[in-house]
C-alpha cells in the first residue's frame, strides 16, 4: 500500500512551473504617468471648465442685451402703435390715441407726408378706409 | 510576470527577489489546484506579492512568512472566484460535478498514470476539502497552522480532512495509505 503524501508531492510536482521575471521600473519611466502628467491634465482641464463659463456667461450677457432691444422696440405700445399706426392707416399715433380716448381731437384720417413714398401709391387704400368710416 | 517599483527604504531589492523566488513556485502551486488554470494562477500570485510589497510586513519567523503568503494566497483566490469576471464569463459547475484537469497538468502527468490519476481525484474534490488536503500533505502544515491559515477551528479542519480523504479513498482505484492527523 504506497503512501498517500510521497505520491501526492509527486504529483504535484510535475505541474510546471512558469517562467516568471522580475523586471524593475526607473523612476522616470514611472513618471510618465505621474504626479506631473496629472497635474499638466489637471491644468488643462481647469483651463477648458474656464473657457467655457466665460463663453457661457458672455452668451448670456448678448442673449439680455437682445432681449432688452427687442422688448424695447416690440413692447413699447407706442412704438408699435405708431409703426402699425403709419404703416396702414397714415396717421400719427398721437392723434388716434386722443381721437379712441374720447377727446376726439382732430381727424383720424389725416395723413402723414412720409407714409405714401414708404409704400408707393396708397391712396386707394387711404380713400377705401376713408370711405368706411363716417 | 511582475515589475518592481523600487522601494525607497523599507525592503532592498535583493531581499525582495529572493523572497519572490523562493515563495513563487509554493504559491502558484496553491493558484493553480484552486483556480484550476494557468493564468488566472499567475494573475493571482502577481496580487499576493504587490500586496506584499505594499505592506511591508515584517515577518517573526520564517513559518509566519509562508503562512502570511499562503493566507494572502488563498484569499486572492477566493476574491478572484468571486468577482463578477468569473461569474459572467462561464457556468460554474454543479457541486460534485467533475472538472477536467487541465491540459497542461493532465499532459505532464501522462507518463504516470497513478500520478495523473491521483491528481484528478483531488482536483475534482471540492474547494474546501481541496485546500485542506493539500496544506496537510503536500506543504507538511500541522492542523493548527492550517487553521489559523484558513480561519476556521481545528475541530473543523480535522473534519475536512476527514470528509476529504474519505471521498479520495472512495474515487482512488489503488488503495492508498493515509497518516493520522
Amino acid at each position: 500500500m504506497k503512501n498517500f503524501r510521497e505520491s501526492y508531492k509527486k504529483a504535484v510536482d510535475a505541474i510546471p512551473i512558469p517562467d516568471f521575471y522580475v523586471r524593475e521600473i526607473s523612476q522616470t519611466e514611472r513618471g510618465k504617468d505621474g504626479s506631473g502628467a496629472r497635474g499638466k491634465r489637471g491644468l488643462t482641464a481647469a483651463a477648458f471648465a474656464g473657457g467655457m463659463v466665460l463663453i457661457c456667461a458672455l452668451g448670456g450677457v448678448a442673449a439680455d442685451c437682445v432681449k432688452d432691444r427687442a422688448e424695447a422696440g416690440e413692447n413699447d405700445p407706442r412704438t408699435a402703435a405708431k409703426d402699425t399706426n403709419r404703416l396702414h392707416f397714415g396717421y400719427s399715433y398721437e392723434k388716434r390715441q386722443n381721437y379712441d380716448n374720447g377727446k376726439r381731437e382732430g381727424k383720424i384720417y389725416e395723413q402723414h407726408s412720409d407714409f405714401s413714398y414708404r409704400y408707393g401709391d396708397h391712396q386707394d387704400d387711404a380713400a377705401a378706409v376713408k370711405g368706411r368710416r363716417t | 510576470m511582475s515589475d518592481l517599483a523600487k522601494e525607497e527604504g523599507g525592503q532592498s531589492r535583493e531581499t525582495l527577489r529572493l523572497t519572490i523566488e523562493t515563495y513563487f513556485p509554493t504559491l502558484y502551486r496553491i493558484a493553480f489546484l484552486r483556480m484550476k488554470n494557468e493564468a488566472d494562477a499567475e494573475d493571482v500570485v502577481q496580487e499576493v506579492f504587490f500586496r506584499y510589497m505594499r505592506s511591508g510586513m515584517v515577518f517573526v519567523s520564517k513559518e509566519h512568512e509562508k503562512a502570511w503568503f499562503i493566507k494572502v494566497t488563498l484569499n486572492c483566490c477566493r476574491k478572484l472566484w468571486k468577482s463578477s469576471w468569473m461569474k459572467y464569463r462561464a457556468a460554474l459547475p454543479e457541486e460534485g460535478e467533475a472538472v477536467a484537469v487541465p491540459e497542461t497538468a493532465e499532459a505532464y502527468c501522462l507518463k504516470d498514470e497513478q500520478s495523473r490519476e491521483l491528481l484528478k481525484a483531488v482536483w475534482e474534490l471540492p474547494d474546501r476539502y481541496r485546500e485542506v488536503i493539500h496544506l496537510f500533505y503536500y506543504e507538511d502544515l500541522s492542523v493548527k497552522e492550517i487553521a489559523d491559515i484558513v480561519g476556521k477551528q481545528e475541530s473543523t479542519v480535522t473534519s475536512l480532512l476527514t470528509r476529504g480523504r474519505r471521498i479520495l479513498k472512495r474515487k482512488l482505484q489503488e488503495e492508498y495509505r493515509f497518516e493520522e492527523f
